[in-house]
């Protein structure tokens, strides 16, 4: 019985410091204005890693060299992109978390919500990574 | 040679069962997690080793007792014995579950093919997989209840009843105990590799067949053997759950172990009954039968089959559990990436599946390695006395708290998040634009758990999984061992391989999850 109750004890300190540490850890950062720009040469793009915070207002361009689509997986923004053009994204960063951008060339016709599946030749351009503000 | 061919052939047959042009369908199953951050996967670890010696400390201080664990029989209240009791109740759960099988094999066949539109990918490997996994860690083992291949059997036998009275649907054979739960250990590493390895584990037409050829291996095996028999030994989700529905705190207990002669399954009583012996319960009369609340996590002290095939089996499951994570870190993707480059001339198209495959096979491998030096260790400490392959049988079931907190630590967000999927794929299960409760509109909230609240969810869960499996550990101690002294110090080599196993756990949950 004696054991049992310092399991309950240890148990109880254990879930006792997860809570504090969790209430200390809930400070914020002054939201931002943040820039990325993205350039996708030959399947290959130039900036692998985009890292935001929370509740930053996030501006995002990108340019190919062919015709296709790019997608912000998560926040699903998806945008028609041909060469020598530039696509545009603007959106406050609501969700934390890591969010592929991914590009694919331009032969899906069906349509798109963020529940779909794609075909193939689609790759992975870039990762937003939206940390806790 | 020859198993490049017959690997060959199997992937072909995938590759057909593969419609043209999804080789990966991103909207299912796609992750969104950050890892948890280097100041609490240390500090986890500091708090996980902390406070072990804090759990060997009370049980160095504590009286030695032999006092048998909290129970309350929740039958003492009238409703719980009425609802428990209750054949309609029962009838329609069991119905319930038949009829999700059969949606989950009609959808799978018939419906969109697109794993984000069909109603089987997401009941199989999110809600049932991930889901029943935990509500059975806890709430109690009511697989028992649920199982649909028990069920369909069962009511199969009923009819064959009103045509031939008082025979079962049973050739006869009796199952050779020698073979333990090795079928169970077979199909479990079929479905590890179907679910970790195979490119197709997120199609519904696969994942329908899959579900149709292990319905009939089961109910062939059903036939064979009998129901009990093979639900014992060869059903390897009830083995599986079972192994579970220890750390539950419920359990069905026969408190008359007159029952446990006359039991098919061979149920290892104990003084005061068996626990979780299906068989028993159904013969057992009403005053026999016990639905106990207990403490979390204590049914994995109980004495069980000590065989080394149910060893074998817990391994495999703490090892693939771990190995599915540790498939998504970047050091693997690298280790991966470099193999396949010297392996691509051999193996060619097939390369990725070889490897993968063979890194599956070799996790378990790994762990019964690391496990039995460690076992060494805890014989050699506590004076030689008990055999190995016995003492790594006792205390494997100890590492099943480690395991299901990483389980919870990996998937909560999983659950929560695919697991909103439910409620359109409800009013739509097979993808043809159906609305039948109104909520085919609704679309998953990413938002709902965020990144703070997961990783103190997942380290905390780890961490605690890691302190219950220290206490349980030395209470199965205690019951080995004659000696105080030598159960204590027998401890401390197992004390190194939680560590292990709860360091290398938060380790994976602080990568970030690569494709």
């Amino acid at each position: 019985m004696q054991l049992f109750v310092t399991m309950i004890k240890v148990v109880f300190i254990t879930a006792a410091m997860s809570v504090v540490l969790f209430a200390l850890a809930c400070g914020g950062s002054e939201p931002k204005n943040i820039y990325f720009n993205i350039r996708v040469t030959e399947g290959h793009s130039d900036l692998p890693e985009m890292l935001a915070n929370k509740s930053d207002t996030i501006f995002i361009k990108i340019t190919a060299d062919t015709e296709g689509k790019v997608h912000l997986h998560g926040y699903d923004i998806e945008l028609d992109i041909q060469p020598g053009t530039v696509a545009s994204m603007e959106f406050e960063g609501v969700l934390e978390g890591r969010f592929n951008l991914t590009f694919h060339g331009d032969q899906i016709g069906d349509s798109h919500d963020s529940n779909d599946g794609h075909g193939g030749n689609e790759i992975i351009v870039s990762t937003l990574v939206v940390n806790p503000g | 040679m020859k198993s490049s061919i017959w690997l060959s052939t199997f992937a072909a047959v995938l590759v057909w069962m593969v419609p043209s042009g999804l080789a990966y369908a991103h909207g299912f199953g796609e992750r969104y997690d950050l890892p948890v951050p280097l100041e609490y996967y240390l500090l986890g670890s500091a708090a996980a080793i902390l406070l072990s010696f804090v759990v060997i400390g009370a049980f160095v201080r504590a009286r030695p007792e032999q006092v048998p664990y909290w129970r309350w029989n929740l039958l003492d209240v009238k409703l719980a014995a009425w609802v428990i009791s209750s054949n309609s109740i029962k009838h329609t759960i069991q119905l319930i579950s038949a009829l999700s099988m059969f949606l989950v094999i009609a959808t799978g066949m018939l419906g969109n093919q697109n794993p984000g539109m069909n109603l089987a990918p997401t009941f199989v490997w999110v809600i049932w997989w991930v889901g029943l996994v935990f509500a059975i860690a806890a709430i109690g083992n009511f697989w028992l209840l649920v199982n649909p291949w028990s069920i369909l059997f069962e009511w199969g036998e009923y009819c064959y009843g009103y045509f031939k009275p008082g025979r079962r649907v049973w050739f006869g054979y009796d199952y050779p105990r020698s073979l333990g739960v090795w079928p169970s250990l077979g199909f479990f590493m079929c479905f590890a590799w179907f679910e970790n390895v195979s490119p197709g584990a997120s199609l519904p037409s696969v994942i329908s067949a899959m579900v149709i050829a292990y319905s009939v291996i089961t109910w062939a095996g059903m036939v064979f053997f009998g129901r009990e028999i093979w639900l014992c030994y060869g059903e390897v989700f009830s083995v599986i759950f079972g192994f579970f529905a220890r750390l539950a705190p419920t359990e069905l207990r026969v408190a008359n172990t007159s029952y446990c002669g006359k039991c098919l399954v061979g149920c290892n009583p104990q003084g005061t009954g068996c626990i979780n012996c299906h068989p028993c319960w159904l013969m057992a009369d009403e005053a026999s039968r016990q639905l106990n609340m207990r403490p979390f996590a204590i049914g994995l002290i109980e004495q069980g089959d000590e065989s080394s095939s149910r060893l074998a089996l817990v391994v495999a499951v703490l090892a693939t559990v771990t190995f599915d994570g540790f498939k998504e870190t970047p050091i693997w993707v690298g280790i991966n990436g470099d193999l396949w480059s010297q392996l691509h001339r051999v193996f060619e198209d097939n390369t990725s599946l070889m490897i993968d495959t063979v890194s599956l096979l070799f996790a378990p491998v790994m762990f019964i390695v690391l496990f039995t030096f460690f076992s060494i260790l805890m014989s050699w400490t506590s004076g030689g006395q008990a055999g190995i392959i016995r003492l790594m049988a006792v205390f494997a079931y100890s590492l099943l708290p480690i395991a299901l907190a990483y389980h919870v630590a990996h998937f909560l967000t999983l659950l929560v998040i695919q697991g909103q999927l439910i409620i359109p794929l409800a009013s739509d299960p097979f993808g043809y634009d159906w609305d039948l409760f109104g909520t085919s509109g609704y679309r998953v909230n990413i938002g709902l758990i965020d990144a703070r609240f997961a990783w103190f969810l997942g380290v905390s869960a780890i961490v605690l999984g890691h302190i219950v499996a220290v206490y349980i550990a030395h209470m199965i101690a205690l019951r080995v061992f004659d000696n105080r002294q030598q159960a204590i110090r027998s401890q401390y080599p197992m004390l190194g391989l939680m560590v292990l196993y709860t360091v290398v756990s938060l380790w994976i949950i602080a990568q970030p999850m690569v494709e």
